[in-house]
C-alpha cells in the first residue's frame, strides 16, 4: 500500500527551512534554464518561421548576405529563364528584385539606443513570393508614393514606426516616408524589416542594382534543378532555398546556446547533489518513523516511493514557481543584431510548450535524481536497530 | 584541542553530507570561475582600449555606409598643430575569409602610413614597419587566426572578400601580433586594396571607419564633438565614439554574451549560498546537543560561534577549490575557442578570476555560516539538552 501524498506533503512541512531551501534552488534553476530556452526558442522560431521552400533566394556568389550582395541589372535578367518559375494569375513570372539598406532607429526602451534596422526595398510581385507576408493593419505602400510599410515586430520594438508616423530615408537624409501600414510574417524575421517601393529606394540611395532577387518555383521539389540551372553558366549567382539562408544567420546565436547548454547542465548535477544532500538528512532524521511505518506493515518498496514522491513533490511546485517567474519575460520582445546582415531582427521571448516540458521533466530529474540513493538507505532501514535506537 | 581539530573531525563525521556539499557547491563554482574570467577580461580589455585614446568615427546611420577616403585630411585640418589628434588611419572592411571555409575574418584594410602610430599597440618594431612600409601586400595578423590557419611570419595567404567585389587576394604575413587586444584581427594595405578594386573597375578611395588617435582623454573628448559638428548637415555626417563603445556595439551582435555570462555569476552565487546555507543548518541542528555540551563544560560563547561559522567557511573553502582548481588545469590544457563569440581569442581562466571566485566562496561560506553560529552562540545549554533528551 503506497504512503498517502499527504504525508508526503506534511513532511516537508515539517523541516521548513531546508524545504524552503530547496524549493527556492530548484526554482531558480528552473527559471534561468526556460528563459535562456525562450531566447534560444524566440530567436529560431523567428528564423524558422522566415520563408518558404518554395522560395529561392539568389545572392551574389561569395557574399554571405543580402546586405553585401550586389546583383548587377543585367545579370537580375537573366533569370527570367529559369526552369519551374511559378507565374501570377496575370502570367508573369515570380520573380522579386530586391534592395535591401539600413537605417538607424531608436529602441524603445530607456536608453534609446539605436538599432540597425533593415528597409527592403520591393516591387508588388513581392507579395505575392512572400506570401506570409499580410497586412495588419493600414494599407500597402503606393509604388512611386513615398509610402513605408513596417513589420509588427519593428513596429514594437523601435521608436516611431507606427501608422502615421514618419522616417528620413536615403542616402543624404532627404526622403521622408510616411508609415501608412503595419504587416505580418509568421512571426519571421521579415516583421523586423521596413518595406518601400523599390525603385524610389533606388533613387534614394542612388544604388543602380539589386541586393537579393527571390524568385517562387511551382515546387520545391524542383529546387535542385533550379539552383543547379542559377549556379551554371548561363547565369552564374547563387541560390539557396529561403529557409536554408535563415538558418546560416542563426549560426553564432546558436553557439551561445551550446554554451549555455553545458553550463546549464553542470548546474542540473549540482543541484541534484545538493537535494541527495538534504534529502539523506531527512532519512537519517526520520529513522524511527520508517522504522515506524515498516512496522505497521508498508512496504519496503513504498517508503521507497514515499521519499521519492516527497523530493520529486517539492521540485515540481518550485518548478511551477520558476515557470510562474518566466511568465514575467514571456511575451517581452528583444532583437538580436546578426553578424553577418549587420541589422537588428526582433524576436519575442516565449515559454512554448516544450519549454515547459523541459523545464518539468529537469525538475523531475533532480528531484528524482537526487531522491534515489537516500530513499534507497530508507527502503533499507532496520526496523528493529532504528527502533531500539532513537 | 584546537579550531582545526575540532574542524575536521566535524567535516569528517559525516562524511557523505561533506562530499555531497563540495560536489554541489564546487560544480557551479567552476561555471562562476568559467564566467568570471570572461568578465574579468573583457573588463581588462576595455581598460586597455581605453588607455589607446583612439576616437571611431564612422557614418552616422549606420557603418556600413562608407564615407569618403579624403575626410582623413578633413579630420587632420581640425588639428593643425597637432595638440589632440596624434594621426588618422582610414579603414576599410575586406570580410575575408580563407577559401573553402565558413568564418568571415575580422580583416580590415588600413592606412599604411598611420596604422602603426594609431595602433601603436599591435607593437610592430622599426623591421617589422620597414616590411610593412616596403611590401604592398604586407598583412599584420593576430595570433587567433594565425593559430587556427597555422600562419607564421613570411607565410603567403589568400582570402575571399565577402563584401562586393568579392576580390581574392594574396598577402604576405609580416607580424604575428602577440598582443591579446587585437588578437582576432587580420590588418593589411588600404592602398593595395584599392588598387585590385580599380583593377576590376570598382570605385574606390572610401573607408568605412576613420581611427584617430588622440594626445589626451580631453582632446579626445572635444575633437569627438568637433568632428561631428564639421560634418554634420553634409551627406556624409558622422557619428564619433571611443573605442568601448563603438565595441559594445559588436558584443551585442554576437548575443551579448558578457551580459549572460555576468547574470550566470550572479546565479550561480545564489545557488552556491543556498547549498551551503541548507548543509550547515543541517549540520548544526543535528549537533545542538554536542553544542549545548561544549557550552556547559565551559566554552565560551565566541569561541562556539567561530566553530561553527569556520566550518562553513571551510566547506565553502574546499568547494570553491575543488571547483575552481579542476576548471582552470582544464581550460589549461584543453582552451575554449570562441573565434565567432567576441574579441577574445580563447577563454582562459585568469589570475584574478580565481582569486575572485575564492574571495567570493569564502564570502558565502560566511554568509551562509552566520546565522546557524549566531543560533549556536545563543543556545541556552539547559533547554538544549532538555529539547534533545
Amino acid at each position: 500500500m503506497p504512503l498517502p501524498l499527504y504525508y508526503n506533503w506534511r513532511s516537508l512541512l515539517q523541516r521548513r527551512l531546508s524545504s524552503s531551501l530547496t524549493f527556492i534552488l530548484v526554482a531558480v534553476v528552473v527559471f534561468v534554464l526556460s528563459v535562456l530556452l525562450s531566447f534560444a526558442a524566440g530567436i529560431n522560431k523567428s528564423l524558422a518561421a522566415t520563408g518558404s521552400l518554395d522560395n529561392l533566394l539568389i545572392l551574389k556568389p561569395g557574399a554571405t548576405s543580402e546586405s553585401t550582395s550586389i546583383i548587377k541589372r543585367h545579370e537580375a535578367d537573366r533569370l527570367v529563364q529559369v526552369p519551374h518559375v511559378a507565374l501570377n494569375a496575370a502570367g508573369a513570372p515570380l520573380i522579386s528584385r530586391e534592395l535591401c539598406v539600413q537605417t538607424s532607429i531608436p529602441r524603445i526602451n530607456a536608453n534609446k539606443d539605436p538599432a540597425n534596422v533593415a528597409i527592403r526595398g520591393v516591387d508588388t510581385v513581392a507579395f505575392d513570393i512572400h506570401q506570409e507576408v499580410q497586412i495588419a493593419s493600414g494599407r500597402k505602400f503606393q509604388l512611386g508614393a513615398l509610402e513605408a510599410i513596417v513589420g509588427s515586430a519593428a513596429s514594437q520594438r523601435y521608436a516611431n514606426l507606427t501608422i502615421g508616423s514618419e522616417i528620413t530615408l536615403g542616402r543624404l537624409s532627404n526622403r521622408i516616408y510616411k508609415v501608412v501600414g503595419i504587416f505580418d510574417a509568421d512571426g519571421g524575421a521579415l516583421e523586423s524589416e521596413i518595406w518601400v517601393g523599390r525603385t524610389m529606394l533606388e533613387d534614394a540611395y542612388d544604388r543602380r542594382f539589386h541586393s537579393s532577387v527571390v524568385i517562387r518555383l511551382t515546387d520545391a521539389a524542383h529546387a535542385t534543378e533550379a539552383i543547379q540551372y542559377i549556379s551554371g553558366p548561363t547565369v552564374q549567382l547563387n541560390a539557396k532555398q529561403e529557409p536554408d539562408y535563415y538558418a546560416e544567420l542563426s549560426k553564432t546565436t546558436a553557439q551561445i546556446v551550446e554554451l549555455t547548454t553545458i553550463l546549464i547542465a553542470i548546474m542540473v548535477v549540482g543541484a541534484i547533489f545538493a537535494v541527495a544532500n538534504t534529502m539523506y538528512a531527512a532519512v537519517d532524521g526520520r529513522k524511527r518513523e520508517i522504522a515506524m511505518l515498516r512496522t505497521i506493515g508498508f512496504s519496503k518498496a513504498s517508503i521507497l516511493t514515499a521519499f521519492i514522491v516527497e523530493s520529486v513533490l517539492i521540485c515540481t511546485c518550485a518548478c511551477v514557481a520558476g515557470l510562474a517567474a518566466c511568465t514575467l519575460v514571456h511575451g517581452s520582445r528583444r532583437d538580436f543584431l546578426s553578424d553577418t546582415t549587420w541589422t537588428v531582427m526582433a524576436y519575442e521571448l516565449r515559454i512554448t510548450p516544450a519549454i515547459l516540458a523541459v523545464a518539468m521533466g529537469t525538475a523531475i530529474l533532480v528531484g528524482a535524481g537526487g531522491a534515489l540513493m537516500p530513499a534507497l538507505k530508507a527502503s533499507r532501514t532496520h526496523v528493529i536497530e532504528a527502533l531500539r535506537k532513537a | 584541542m584546537t579550531l582545526t581539530y575540532v574542524l575536521m573531525q566535524n567535516l569528517k563525521r559525516n562524511r557523505l553530507r561533506t562530499a555531497l556539499t563540495l560536489v554541489a557547491f564546487a560544480l557551479p563554482m567552476g561555471i562562476f570561475v568559467l564566467a568570471i574570467s570572461f568578465v574579468v577580461a573583457m573588463v581588462q580589455l576595455a581598460q586597455q582600449s581605453e588607455k589607446q585614446l583612439r576616437l571611431a568615427v564612422h557614418h552616422k546611420t549606420t557603418l556600413t555606409n562608407l564615407l569618403p577616403a579624403g575626410m582623413r585630411r578633413k579630420i587632420e585640418a581640425l588639428d593643425p598643430d597637432r595638440s589632440r589628434l596624434r594621426a588618422v588611419c582610414g579603414m576599410r572592411w575586406f570580410g575575408g575569409r580563407v577559401p573553402d571555409t565558413q568564418n568571415t575574418l575580422t580583416s580590415l584594410a588600413a592606412d599604411a602610413d598611420t596604422f602603426p602610430i594609431v595602433y601603436s599597440d599591435v607593437g610592430m618594431t622599426e623591421d617589422e614597419i620597414e616590411l610593412w612600409n616596403r611590401e604592398r601586400t604586407a598583412a599584420v595578423v593576430g595570433t587567433g587566426p594565425a593559430d587556427t590557419y597555422g600562419w607564421k611570419v613570411g607565410d603567403r595567404v589568400v582570402l575571399e572578400s565577402t563584401v562586393p567585389p568579392y576580390l581574392t587576394l594574396e598577402f604576405k604575413i609580416v607580424k604575428v601580433i602577440s598582443n591579446p587586444e587585437r588578437s582576432n584581427f587580420f590588418y593589411f594595405r588600404l592602398d593595395y586594396l584599392n588598387e585590385s578594386r580599380e583593377a576590376v573597375g570598382a570605385s574606390s578611395a572610401r573607408c568605412n571607419i576613420f581611427w584617430t588617435k588622440c594626445n589626451s582623454a580631453e582632446g579626445m573628448r572635444s575633437l569627438q564633438a568637433q568632428i561631428d559638428k564639421t560634418f554634420a548637415n553634409t551627406p556624409d555626417e558622422t557619428k564619433s565614439e571611443d573605442e568601448n563603445a563603438f565595441a559594445a556595439s559588436f558584443t551585442q551582435a554576437n548575443g551579448n554574451l558578457p551580459g549572460l555570462m555576468q547574470a550566470m555569476a550572479i546565479v550561480v552565487v545564489f545557488i552556491v549560498t543556498l547549498v551551503a546555507g541548507n548543509t550547515m543548518m543541517m549540520s548544526f541542528r543535528e549537533r545542538t546537543c554536542e553544542l549545548a555540551i561544549f557550552k556547559a563544560i565551559g566554552f565560551q560563547r565566541g569561541r562556539i560561534f567561530v566553530i561553527v561559522l569556520a566550518e562553513s567557511v571551510m566547506l565553502s573553502f574546499v568547494g570553491s577549490l575543488c571547483g575552481v582548481i579542476p576548471t582552470s588545469l582544464g581550460l589549461l590544457y584543453f582552451p575554449l575557442t570562441l573565434t565567432r563569440l567576441g574579441p577574445l581569442p580563447r577563454l582562459e581562466v585568469s589570475f584574478s578570476a580565481v582569486i575572485a571566485s575564492i574571495v567570493i566562496a569564502v564570502a558565502v561560506g560566511f554568509a551562509s555560516g552566520l546565522w546557524p553560529a549566531f543560533q549556536s552562540m545563543r543556545l541556552k545549554p539547559a533547554d538544549a539538552l532538555r529539547k534533545i533528551a
